[in-house]
């Protein structure tokens, strides 16, 4: 008799569980498929078509030819592509480095200053991320305006007048000027991502450092930032991925200009595709541009590797 | 007892149910590996069906080349069949026309929606003229077009040579040409190519100079009809000195026009032809050519250009604002701003055509008259209809809206009534749609004269040989 129920037990546990798998796996399904579905539509299937289309010939309008390496060849060759590529890096890592150094320090000093203040200055820190690109371009397009700008009628006002410039005419200041308002747009980020991450640690860490005699600026060198340091590592490697993407702030502030001084590799394959009609070129620019991306990545990855602490 | 027998049984499932997961694990990568196939499968064949369906529209384009080409009879039989057979439902019409810029925009494409209320849905588009090029090509290239495209009939070769425009010529042609005498001919000349029209020119719109006549009065310069470089300079000196202005702005996206026009006039001067300027069939080391890129420069040094420092990057606005204000006597601008120009001068406002680098005449110095204009692409899913429509928006009513809003139309038989309109037809009328214009030569030639050419000259400081060097390497 009990022989007998704990058979019956055993195959009732054995075919509720299996119904229990089942309907979490198709329950599973159902939640992934549409995300999966417009992933590989949007991103994967454009990618490897991407991939595909960097090895043709392609006006955009007649049939596609195979020329195999030729674009590559071309890419490398290209004296002035290669300057792109070099100012789509040099945008990306000065932009993530300003904006991932600076954005932790604004953690920092939020944290410092408390919640409600801190809640306060940390909308405000943040704000410039969430205003659109177009908005954040014009504005500093207006600011660095040579004649009715801001920055120049500011250093007119205290003297130093003879330091105003065009500042987005001179070769020179050009670049830095994108620089700084990608900076401006995306050291939020890194602020938010840090600042839960300083909030995460047990207050006993910052108690002993203070027994040991150790002030704010002290605990952050030896305690906060070694700890946080994945965290700084993932806001990094985002911030990395999206100024090298970067298309709307040098689309809104230069158009790439003036001449090419602020060309980038994304205007410059847009520019390529649609305007000279040569698709396959501009492919493979983005294939060569995003395996630069992998590769800093992993860099940064590396970077910031480390212990993972647990308190 | 029972129940610790009972969890040492759940505790044995869960070994089995352990087993099971690798089991299913199992499964779910060979099922990842079958999606992973299926998925790459899919690729190819979207990339065949690709190569098809570009063979099948290539097909269409020739199918639609034929009909268009056929007799002027063949079509007008086809437009007037449309016509009088046409479905009970409503077609639907993408006119990618609608200007917002110009103040007519809107209320042209509202009395062509009403024209048609009852036989097309017509989608007015507004033009973005900063991505045109791209929206035209992407629009033409995915087989799936707009009916009607926004594009200057002058530019229309690199279209007409990749097959992209519909031939309108049999359109143009049928019954004793009754549409093509609707234009003026000068005007209707200027989209046509291997003697077929593509492109039909909605209204004159050519680069011209807007003065303050009365900071000229106040630096005691007289308002040119014509005037050479020489004179130019000679103006602007005096319009400095005297009435403590810059004398000239024009804008990062219009500079171009300053190498543009000077090279024209130059080489109409040294007697090229104007197809080889725009075929690049010349010697762009000419002497003559480094000469027009000298002047240039040392017009922006001596500070004539405003403001100075960023001259080379103003935008429209600033431009446009610094004028009104008085702070620069003269901008370089479209004539179809005339009307928006003259309605926020607080000054008095004329228009002078721009100073020549070769002879001092006004047919001969290199000014060239410029439309904007519409075309058909060849791929376009009702022909037929998307000629209707043309036929309507130049139709004198609604061509009136566009001449009542200060804007010179290309259609005979509409009412100027606006002085300033009169007076820019009138300096249009001395020019030439035919023009030679480097920027013709091809797409990069085009870029590089659009946005790189006055940065390497007054920025970079690179040679007036070195960039024509450059010029006649792009051109090849």
């Amino acid at each position: 008799m009990p022989d007998l129920n704990l058979k019956r037990g055993i195959s009732m546990t054995k075919s509720s569980l299996k119904s229990k798998n089942i309907h979490r796996l198709i329950l599973g399904w159902i939640f992934i498929l549409p995300a999966l579905f417009f992933i590989t539509y949007a991103s994967v299937f454009p990618a490897i078509s991407n991939f595909i289309l960097s090895f043709q010939k392609w006006d955009g309008f007649l049939d596609k030819k195979w020329v195999w390496f030729e674009n590559y060849i071309h890419f490398f060759k290209d004296g002035d592509v290669l300057r792109y590529l070099y100012n789509s890096v040099y945008l990306a890592f000065l932009s993530t480095i300003g904006a991932v150094v600076i954005g932790i320090f604004l953690a920092a000093l939020v944290f410092k200053i408390g919640s409600k203040l801190g809640t306060f200055a940390r909308l405000v820190f943040f704000m410039p991320g969430m205003i659109p690109v177009a908005i954040n371009g014009l504005l500093f397009v207006f600011i660095l305006n040579p004649q009715m700008g801001l920055l120049n009628n500011f250093l007119k006002l205290i003297g130093l007048g003879s330091y105003s410039n065009a500042w987005l005419e001179d070769s020179h200041t050009t670049m830095n000027c994108i620089v700084v308002v990608n900076i401006w747009m995306m050291c939020g980020i890194t602020m938010v991502l840090s600042y839960a991450a300083i909030r995460m640690l047990p207050t006993s860490l910052f108690e002993s450092c203070k027994i040991d005699g150790g002030g704010y600026v002290r605990q952050l060198f030896s305690i906060v930032f070694p700890v946080i340091k994945k965290v700084i590592g993932t806001a990094a490697i985002y911030t990395l991925a999206a100024n090298f993407k970067t298309y709307g702030i040098v689309q809104v502030m230069t158009q790439g200009g003036p001449g090419d001084i602020t060309r980038t590799i994304p205007i410059n394959m847009i520019n390529t595709a649609f305007n000279f009609g040569e698709f396959g070129y501009a492919a493979s620019m983005g294939v060569v541009l995003s395996l630069v991306v992998v590769a800093s990545i992993l860099i940064t990855t590396k970077l910031f590797g480390g212990d993972t602490y647990e308190f | 007892m029972d129940t610790v027998i009972l969890n040492k049984v759940s505790l044995s499932i869960l070994g089995q149910k352990y087993i099971k997961g690798d089991f299913m694990m199992l499964r779910m990568k060979k099922v990842s590996l079958i999606i992973a196939v299926v998925l790459c499968f899919a690729l190819v064949m979207t990339g065949c069906g690709s190569s098809t369906s570009n063979t099948a529209e290539k097909s269409s384009v020739a199918s639609v080349s034929t009909v268009a080409t056929a007799t002027a009879a063949t079509a007008a039989t086809a437009a007037a069949t449309a016509a009088a057979t046409a479905p009970a439902e409503k077609i639907k019409l993408r006119f990618y026309g609608k200007i917002v810029e110009y103040t007519s925009g809107e209320a042209m494409c509202k009395a062509l929606q009403d024209k048609f209320k009852d036989k097309y849905e017509i989608e007015a588009i507004q033009v973005d003229w900063g991505n045109l090029e791209k929206v035209v090509r992407t629009g033409i290239a995915s087989g799936d077009p707009a009916d009607v495209y926004q594009w200057w009939p002058t530019q229309l070769k690199k279209f007409v040579d990749s097959k992209m425009c519909l031939d309108l010529t049999p359109y143009l042609d049928a019954d004793s040409g009754a549409w093509k005498n609707t234009f003026v001919p000068s005007a209707l000349d200027s989209g046509k190519y291997d003697g077929k029209y593509y492109g039909l020119p909605e209204d004159s719109n050519f680069a011209i100079m807007y003065a303050n006549a009365d900071l000229f009065e106040k630096a005691g310069v007289a308002i040119p009809s014509v005037w050479t470089w020489d004179e130019f300079v000679l103006a602007s000196n005096a319009i400095k000195e005297k009435a403590g202005v810059f004398p000239f702005v024009v804008t990062s996206d219009l500079i171009a026009w300053m190498p543009r026009f000077g090279m024209a006039s130059a080489s109409m001067k040294a007697g090229i032809k104007s197809e080889d300027l725009s075929t690049g069939k010349v010697d762009f080391t000419a002497a003559y050519f480094t000469d027009v890129l000298k002047n240039i420069k040392s017009y922006n040094a001596a500070g004539y250009m405003y403001p100075g420092k960023g001259s080379i990057t103003q935008k429209r606005d600033e431009a446009k604002a610094a004028f009104l204000q008085g702070k620069v006597a003269i901008l370089a601008e479209v004539s179809s701003f005339a009307a928006v120009i003259a309605k926020d001068a607080k000054f008095k406002l004329t228009a002078i055509p721009w100073p020549s680098m070769g002879n001092k005449s006004n047919a001969e110095n290199g000014d060239k008259s410029d439309f904007d204009g519409l075309f058909v692409p060849a791929n376009a899913a009702h022909p037929d209809a998307s000629v209707e429509l043309l036929k309507a928006f130049y139709s004198p009513e609604i061509m009136k809206i566009h001449a009542d809003n200060g804007y010179a139309p290309c259609v005979q038989g509409v009412e100027i009534s606006n002085p300033v309109i009169k007076s820019l037809v009138d300096i249009s009328g001395g020019m030439s749609s035919t023009t030679g214009d480097p920027i013709n030569i091809n797409a990069k030639m085009n870029d590089y004269f659009s946005k790189m050419l006055m940065a390497d000259l007054c920025l970079a400081n690179t040679s007036e040989a070195d960039i024509m060097k450059k010029i006649a390497e792009l051109a090849k």
